[in-house]
């Protein structure tokens, strides 16, 4: 065998070292879950945005006489939701996320992309960024439905801007949820069990009631309910009358959430690539 | 030459390799052996053997509980990113995602290779037509057939020019025309030099492809050679003779017994005998001369490899319900 002849067809050795661009890691990933999402834009975006319009269109409907209540803060009930329907894109959209990448594990698809040179960090951080345009795509949908259907808005850029960056803190927080438990049981059954928590979690906040009327217990904890205080800024980013206060609570509490949850799911994450 | 890429030694090295699930669970036990560039090795085993977990050790997708292994040179516990960078693998069900296109598959997986987006492009055209699938390049991969699958994850796996190929399972459930050229492929893929680690339950494909052939059950190599060498040493060539006259036949026997030979009488007026060494089969020969008058019929079997593999392996292809798979015996 002809050793000269045999070694030009192989890689150039130096190729791994070549490809350390994070930024081209976080590219292709971020192109194939884009990919993914054109071919099921049901699942991806309308998803998230119809199930917030129908929380929406039916407690208006139920409740909306709730705002005659001495004390309601605001004339509207679908004025007074509507920041906290427009966060629940992110809850309703962290399924899809969490199952896309439980479906990868299963179909050895991951095992794939762990054999390329791709950074592990890369892998995730493209799925997280894709999951937030998307989220911030079906939020502004919903936000608009809102206002067409009564709500208003009169935040300007800052006000939207400020609901955007928000709504994507909220998003890190509630989807790194998911990923830490699809992470942890791989599993899409564990994952369907999940779904119904934003129940709770969007009962014992401010989002349906305001705190003055809710009794004492839902108080407390909502107080120390992450979505409450993204619920609170979100509001009062849209109404325009943001106090700097209840937008940096909103952002250190949506933070720390951010990195309760997204630390679970790296830790998840390094566990699953660290050959097994 | 770099300094990282060895010109000399073996493609795969590997010893002792063992995976432990459970504490008296055995994936794998004891896997040794060596290949050479330019070369295709077969892990010839049924379901449960171990194959599938000896590719993953080996391709570092799961680590060995014990064991040392070299792949391209490179340690593969130590030195996973770099034997990754050298080895080309498709998976047992071709590990692809449906929901993409043929060409998006190759794109991004040269693109991860350092291919810029029009470079990507070009060399995913190329591989898309070396492997027939340049009419079906932008269809979703969920419309392939298991034949085109498999093509597009050897396209994949090729991408980067590998110097050791591991191919776990590569036409399992394929037609004979996907086989065919999968095969085809793979001594392509051989001859430029590089080394290939194939899985495989079928004795037909190890028969035909494989330059050394190691059987594996239940966790560990029972055998290892060339597959003239594993059929030669486990299984025995057959002469048969065929008389209407039975006083024919009983002198045959005896004629046959008095050179050493062990002739067994089968119904059907059959006489056989096994020849295991060349010494044996000359014996045979100046046996039946002496009758050749009476003798109506007869065969020779050549010894094949599923006779080896069953002589190695047991009888049949379902093992006993206590006979757990990878348990501790």
């Amino acid at each position: 065998m002809n050793e000269a002849v045999v070694m030009r067809s192989f890689v150039d050795p130096d190729l791994v070292s070549k490809r350390t661009s994070f930024g081209r890691d976080l590219r292709l990933i971020f192109r194939r879950s884009l990919a993914q999402a054109r071919r099921g834009p049901v699942f991806a975006f309308g998803f998230p945005v119809a199930f917030p319009m129908l929380m929406i269109g039916l407690f208006s409907q139920l409740y909306g006489k709730i705002t005659n209540v001495p004390g309601f803060p605001a004339t509207s009930y679908i004025a007074w939701m509507a920041p906290a329907v427009f966060l629940m894109a992110a809850m309703f959209g962290s399924g899809y996320s969490a199952t896309g990448l439980v479906t990868d594990i299963e179909t050895g698809y991951l095992d794939r992309l762990r054999l390329l040179p791709i950074s592990p960090a890369a892998l995730m951080a493209g799925r997280l960024l894709f999951d937030v345009v998307r989220v911030l795509i079906a939020g502004t949908a919903v936000l608009g439905v809102s206002v067409a259907l009564g709500g208003h808005f009169s935040g300007g850029p800052i006000g939207f801007i400020g609901m955007l960056a928000v709504l994507a803190v909220w998003t890190l927080g509630y989807t790194g949820l998911f990923y830490a438990v699809g992470l942890r049981s791989r599993s899409q059954q564990k994952l369907a069990v999940l779904i119904p928590l934003f129940l709770p979690i969007s009962l014992l906040s401010t989002a349906y009631v305001p705190r003055q009327l809710a009794p004492a217990w839902i108080r407390t904890v909502s107080a120390v309910n992450p979505y409450t205080h993204v619920v609170d800024a979100a509001r009062q980013l849209m109404a325009g009358t943001a106090d700097i206060g209840v937008v940096v609570e909103a952002l250190v509490a949506g933070g720390a959430f951010v990195a309760l949850t997204q630390l679970g799911a790296a830790r998840a994450f390094a566990r699953l690539v660290r050959a097994d | 030459m770099s300094s990282r890429t060895p010109a000399d030694g073996a493609a795969v090295t590997a010893d002792g390799l063992a995976r432990r699930y459970e504490p008296d669970v055995w994936a794998l036990r004891d896997l040794g052996f060596r290949i050479e560039y330019a070369s295709v090795f077969a892990l010839l085993g049924r379901n449960g053997s171990g194959k599938t977990t000896a590719v993953r050790i080996l391709t570092t997708l799961t680590r060995a509980s014990s064991g040392f292994a070299r792949v391209a040179g490179f340690d593969i516990a130590r030195q996973a990113r770099e034997v990754r960078a050298a080895i080309g693998v498709t998976m047992q069900a071709a590990a692809l995602d449906p929901e993409m296109t043929g060409r998006e598959h190759l794109e991004l997986i040269c693109g991860a290779w350092g291919d810029v987006r029009t470079a990507a492009r070009r060399h995913a055209n190329a591989l898309l037509e070396e492997m027939g699938l340049t009419a079906a390049a932008d269809r979703l991969i969920r419309t392939y057939s298991g034949g085109m699958q498999r093509r597009l994850d050897l396209a994949g796996a090729l991408a980067h020019r590998p110097r050791v190929l591991f191919l776990d399972e590569p036409t399992t459930g394929l037609d004979a025309q996907s086989r065919r050229l999968v095969w085809s492929r793979v001594q392509e893929v051989r001859e430029s030099g590089v080394a290939v680690l194939l899985t495989t339950q079928y004795l037909e494909e190890a028969d035909q492809l494989a330059d050394v052939v190691a059987v594996l059950d239940d966790g560990r190599i029972v055998a290892t050679g060339t597959p003239t060498e594993l059929k030669t040493r486990f299984s025995t060539t057959t002469v048969r003779v065929r008389s209407g006259d039975a006083s024919v036949l009983a002198q045959t026997a005896v004629d046959l017994s008095a050179f050493g030979l062990d002739p067994r009488s089968e119904s059907g007026g059959w006489l056989s005998v096994d020849v295991d060494s060349a010494a044996a089969a000359m014996h045979a020969v100046y046996a039946l001369r002496e009758r050749s008058g009476g003798i109506d019929e007869v065969s020779v079997a050549s010894p094949s490899l599923e006779d080896a593999y069953l002589a190695l392996t047991g009888q049949g292809v379902e093992r006993s319900a206590d006979d757990t798979i990878g348990s501790v015996a």
